[in-house]
């Protein structure tokens, strides 16, 4: 790997690192109220400053780097998983599960996801993400996702995954449409590979790419999304901070506290490049990887 | 709208009621020497656009304003909240309460020409009770038994029974009969092209972006000196501010935020007046009195003493605002002088909720009773950061005795529908903007509990019911402010709401306006004394 | 090929009916009145005259009710009239289409200007100084809060240089300028929106023809192309990009419902009226007609922007046959 890519891990397993240890590296309680010093600029004891109720920025955004970053892994995660899933199938059945798999695509990419939402809200959500931990497999995870966060934050992850596969299933499906004329995937089928083979060993693959950069420019988005859902009322709630709403709390001092706004942008910033420049790392290895593969033959 | 009294969406809304918002005390007085000439132009600004430009269907705050300078009512309030005549020269009210009789002013004229008859006033309140136009605001008129144009000046209104919230309902814009009599409301051309009596008339409607007035020339009392009028929209407060910053605005109002940290600058002293007044509104805790915690008065008590009135004001809204002690801001008649600021005192609280047998048994920290701990959900709405901010103060302080508060942030129609309309809630955290008349009777009334309707706390006190029904039956000034100083008192030992602050409205106007001055009801009252002195005119050239 | 065009289009018709069905049901699912705006929280305002305003809208009959009289109403192309100021929704609509259009063709122009060139020169030497200088700046471009960005615009250019407007679309007076000022004037507030919703943009179609032009530049007959002894230019740009671009079409076909769809936070910051805030603010007040008009449109394009990206995948890929596409 490159340097470039081993600066970005360093940058994601430092960011990990500080979402891990937040309780005991946080110099203050992240809620710690104290309005004699309210809005003060950076210094000192208060490295990012402090917000208008006093409260330091600092420890605010390593405890809110927790939610972000599991936030915007974890919907990328179902969203990757849910689109590659749909596209890959799509692609290489073609015909009528195509069509049906593609409809309920632009159906879903249709439907004002706002109204998705507001619906969901209305439904008491929490209480039924709690039900999923009596799920076999799924309870165990569920359960470790809801005591590292919270149970509206974790809704919030599986909302945001669900809202934003239709993307990543039709790029699958688009690569699948093309590679599966090829003569390597035609070759296989000839062979009389299983298409389950044909999927995964043949058109998966090949058919990443896009997906990782999507992928990697997703997990920023999501962190994003999550701040325009707070905004919404169905983000995190406060006092509990995340990069989205300390940024959207920020918003309304940008002219008398820059520091608000700056600190959570420029972790938002970095971690979108760190994730993009690892995507693109794995990628250069994956393709070697095969261009070695290809020459041992 | 005068007849509304409707919630404060955001601090920012503030800023779109200021043309209509209370206002006395002022940092600056802009000279009034010389003589007013006439010309220019004020360019304002609102945070929405309006939606339908004829008074009765006018429910949002841009259509309010622009309809208050376009349209008179019969009535309006004077900058003492006196009730005096607008468009009506004198009236009466008969001993009973049962009949009001309007004399119109003689030389009131639509603005194409026609004079302004009592027949108009009549059609216009056949419009507000038919059920076919789109209007809100019918239910002020449901007591009214008839209204009869005695002649062409004047207008007689009987009630079927004495309702002394009417004189502000009078306060709705006449509408014209000779043009609108052949119209269907809800669809006219008139709701984008108005034409009233008022000190200002329509020119055009940008949608979305700019909507502007020009002076009347032949308006009753005078024509007003500024000659254009040009309603500005733009939604985001950190662009006002900025527009602020290169004239692209004359009038505009702060955020606290703003107005405590930003408008101090060199070039914002030396190009704008600033005024700063109580707006009539407070913001309230207010408990759901069927959870049994609440309907203990001990444990309202409580939390009115543990939370910091004072802090809350000077932090969240930087000392711009002052300590609510009822629902009354203490610029009105209606308040009442003996009802003290309850004192931050977190000792006593815990010593009441001990007596209700809330204490922390178990040592965890928070109180508990019968093994359960003291935890509800402060619920507010989306989109207001001042509510916000105030939400997670009040948790920290009362943390500090022992109760476990959740902050829950909920967009507004979903607030209503699935939270307040169901009960579904322990104590929400909102505010109510007041009109000038202090009749509580849909916000306090027992018999108001209805899903939709305003009482949604499901306060009963007998006393205050039948204060409220007295206060609605007579018009006599001192006879009503004994019953609503009254009502006020009762509220405050009562708790149903814990009144936490009243925010002040914070407008600022550029320096070349002079005779801007602030009256209890606000800066704008006399718009059409308003005047720029020849030499610092800015928009000279008047376009077609 | 004309025929399969029809097919499909044909094939559009039941999947709109079907995904009206779904939004208006998941419209009403959502908690929430078209009537709240008017009347919610006013205490002037009685149950009974809510429960009348109800009425007139005809909110108090059954939803399938509801549904049928719209889609009648569809069927003559009349989208009926907003519950918020009883204007014609078409009316609304068409107040604010050209500027959101207008925005976001430019954007567009702006972005694949910049975009796809960027991209391909990355391609060329992946990991160079240039591909790593641009991912640097494109990324920073992309996860900058819009916000923040464009406040920033509105305090440089607008307060301290004075050299572009802080917000709106026109000036004061521009109606009654002649055309060559206005248009001048109009292009003058256009800068700073456009730029900042370039520099957001940009970042996810460069990557994308990079990524894709890497794999394109890989392939046989680039080597083929290069062996020959073509000039790198017509290499890059005639084989290389012809093929690169599958993906790159696959993303403007499908963003072609975003061509009407505006910013709500862009448009609030520049106070610009265009579709994000009528679609918003149409959902905040629960004026269902305003918003069935915008998905049915929304659905549309989704749809065209479909069909559309698979036309232009069979004509830059050979090897897909249309008919077997779908």
């Amino acid at each position: 790997m490159s340097k470039f890519t081993w600066a970005a891990v360093l940058i994601l397993a430092a960011l990990a690192v500080i979402a891990v240890a937040a309780p005991w590296i946080a110099p203050y309680d992240p809620m710690a109220v104290s309005l004699p010093e309210a809005l003060l600029p950076p210094s000192p004891l208060h490295w990012l400053g402090t917000d208008q109720l006093g409260r330091d920025v600092l420890s605010r955004l390593m405890w809110g780097s927790r939610i972000s970053l599991t936030i915007g892994l974890t919907a990328v995660g179902v969203a990757v998983l849910v689109g590659v899933a749909v596209g890959l199938v799509a692609g290489f059945a073609g015909g009528w599960s195509d069509a049906v798999l593609m409809r309920l695509v632009d159906t879903l990419l249709s439907i004002p996801t706002i109204f998705l939402l507001l619906a969901v809200i209305a439904m008491d959500p929490a209480e039924r993400i709690t039900a999923l931990t009596t799920v076999p497999v799924l309870g165990p995870l569920v359960r470790g996702l809801i005591s590292w966060a919270d149970v509206r934050i974790v809704m919030l992850m599986v909302i945001i995954g669900l809202m934003s596969w239709m993307g990543v299933a039709r790029l699958v499906r688009a690569e699948v449409l093309s590679l599966k004329e090829r003569e390597f995937v035609l070759a296989a089928r000839v062979a009389g590979a299983s298409p389950w083979r044909v999927m995964t060993k043949h058109l998966l693959p090949n058919a990443m790419a896009p997906v990782l950069v999507s992928a990697t420019l997703g997990v920023g988005g999501a962190i994003l999304t999550e701040s325009v859902l707070s905004y919404l009322g169905l983000g995190v709630q406060p006092p509990t901070p995340s990069w989205g709403n300390i940024l959207n709390e920020g918003r309304v001092a940008l002219g008398v506290a820059w520091w608000l706004t700056l600190s959570p942008g420029l972790c938002i910033v970095a971690t979108v490049l760190a994730f993009n420049l690892v995507g693109e790392g794995l990628r250069t290895m994956h393709r070697r990887g095969q261009a070695a593969g290809g020459d041992a033959l | 709208m005068t007849c509304g009294q409707r919630i404060v969406g955001s601090v920012a809304a503030a800023s779109f009621l200021l043309l209509l918002g209370p206002s006395w005390a002022q940092e600056h007085i802009s000279p009034s020497s010389g003589t007013p000439v006439v010309g220019d132009a004020l360019v304002t600004a609102s945070i929405g656009d309006a939606s339908r430009l004829l008074p009765l269907l006018a429910t949002d705050s841009a259509s309010g304003e622009i309809t208050g300078l376009v349209f008179n009512g019969l009535v309006k309030y004077d900058a003492g909240l006196r009730v005096v005549g607008d468009a009506a020269e004198s009236w009466t009210v008969s001993d009973d309460g049962l009949t009001l009789t309007f004399t119109l002013r003689p030389n009131v004229r639509w603005q194409d020409g026609r004079p302004l008859r009592a027949q108009d006033v009549r059609f216009t309140y056949e419009k507000l009770i038919d059920p076919a136009v789109h209007t809100p605001y019918s239910s002020s008129y449901e007591l009214v038994q008839s209204v009869e144009v005695v002649n062409d000046r004047t207008v007689r209104i009987r009630y079927r029974e004495p309702f002394a919230p009417a004189m502000e309902s009078w306060m709705m814009g006449i509408l014209p009969e000779h043009l609108l009599a052949h119209e269907d409301l809800n669809t006219t051309r008139y709701l984008r092209d108005p034409i009233g009596t008022g000190p200002y008339r329509f020119v055009r409607w940008r949608t979305g972006e700019l909507i502007e007035l020009r002076a009347n020339p032949d308006y009753f009392e005078h024509r007003p000196w500024v000659e254009r009028y040009l309603y500005r929209i733009i939604p985001d407060q950190a662009t006002l501010f900025l527009e602020l910053l290169t004239g692209g605005v004359d009038v505009a109002g702060l955020t606290p935020l703003q107005y405590a940290r930003q408008s101090h600058t060199p070039y914002m002293e030396r190009t704008y007046q600033r005024f700063r007044y109580p707006s009539f509104g407070f913001s309230y805790v207010g408990y759901n009195l069927h959870d049994p915690r609440f309907q203990d008065v001990r444990v309202r008590r409580a939390i009115n003493q543990a939370i910091d009135k004072e802090a809350l004001v000077q932090g969240i809204l930087f000392g711009l605002g002052s300590v609510a002690t009822g629902p009354y801001p203490k610029e009105s008649w209606a308040a009442n002088p003996d009802v003290a600021p309850t004192p931050y005192d977190p000792q006593g609280a815990k010593r009441l909720l001990a007596e209700a047998g809330w204490a922390d048994h178990d040592g965890d920290g928070w109180l508990d009773r019968d093994g359960a701990p003291f935890r509800f959900t402060l619920l507010t709405n989306q989109g207001n950061d001042v509510r916000r901010q105030t939400a997670e103060l009040i948790q920290r302080q009362l943390q500090r005795i022992g109760m476990d508060v959740r902050i829950s942030v909920v967009e507004w129609s979903t607030f209503v529908h699935e939270f307040i309309d169901q009960r579904r809630f322990d104590a929400v955290l909102l505010g109510w903007s007041l009109s000038r008349d202090p009749d509580l009777y849909d916000i306090f009334h027992s018999s108001k509990t209805k899903e939709g309707e305003y009482n949604f706390v499901g306060y009963a006190n007998p006393q205050v019911d039948q204060l409220l029904v007295a206060g609605r039956r007579t018009f006599k000034q001192d006879e009503r402010q004994a019953i609503y100083r009254e009502v006020h008192r009762l509220l405050a030992e009562d708790q149903p709401y814990t009144f936490l602050f009243v925010p002040d409205a914070l407008p600022v106007v550029d320096r070349r306006f002079r005779n801007v001055r602030a009256t209890p009801i606000g800066i704008s009252d006399n718009l059409i004394d308003w005047y720029v002195p020849a030499a610092e005119q800015r928009y000279r050239r008047l376009a077609p | 090929m004309g025929k399969y065009v029809v097919r499909r289009v044909v094939a559009m018709i039941p999947v709109l009916l079907w995904i009206s069905v779904i939004s208006f049901g998941i419209m009403h699912l959502a908690p929430g009145k078209p009537t709240d705006a008017a009347t919610q929280f006013n205490p002037r305002v009685s149950l009974e005259a809510r429960e009348r305003l109800a009425h007139l809208y005809g909110l108090d009959q059954p939803l399938h009710r509801q549904y049928a009289s719209w889609l009648g109403r569809i069927a003559r192309l009349d989208f009926g009239r907003s519950f918020l100021d009883d204007r014609p929704v078409m009316d609304k609509i068409a107040e604010r289409l050209p500027i959101t259009l207008l925005i976001n063709v430019l954007t567009l122009a702006v972005v694949l200007g910049i975009g796809i060139p960027l991209g391909v020169l990355a391609a060329v030497r992946p990991q160079g100084w240039f591909d790593r200088t641009t991912t640097v700046l494109v990324f920073l471009g992309y996860s900058i809060p819009s916000f923040w960005l464009a406040l920033l615009g509105m305090a440089w250019f607008g307060v301290a240089l004075h050299w572009l407007p802080v917000s709106g679309l026109h000036s004061l007076d521009a109606e009654w300028w002649s055309w060559w000022p206005r248009l001048t004037d109009t292009a003058w507030h256009l800068i700073l929106p456009v730029g900042v919703s370039a520099v957001v943009s940009v970042a996810g179609l460069s990557r994308y023809a990079r990524s894709s032009m890497i794999e394109v530049l890989q392939q046989d007959y680039i080597r083929t192309a290069r062996a020959k002894g073509l000039p790198e230019r017509r290499v890059l740009f005639h084989h290389g990009l012809r093929n690169g671009l599958l993906p790159i079409l696959t993303i403007l076909g499908l963003s072609l419902p975003d061509l009407i769809g505006g910013s709500v936070i862009a448009e609030t910051i520049f106070s610009i009226p265009g579709m994000g805030r009528l679609f918003y603010e149409a959902v905040m007040a629960r004026d269902y007609p305003v918003i069935m008009a915008l998905v049915t449109i929304g659905a549309i394009l989704t749809l065209l922007g479909n069909l559309l990206a698979d036309l232009a995948y069979a004509w830059a890929d050979p090897r897909i046959r249309v008919g077997k596409a779908s």
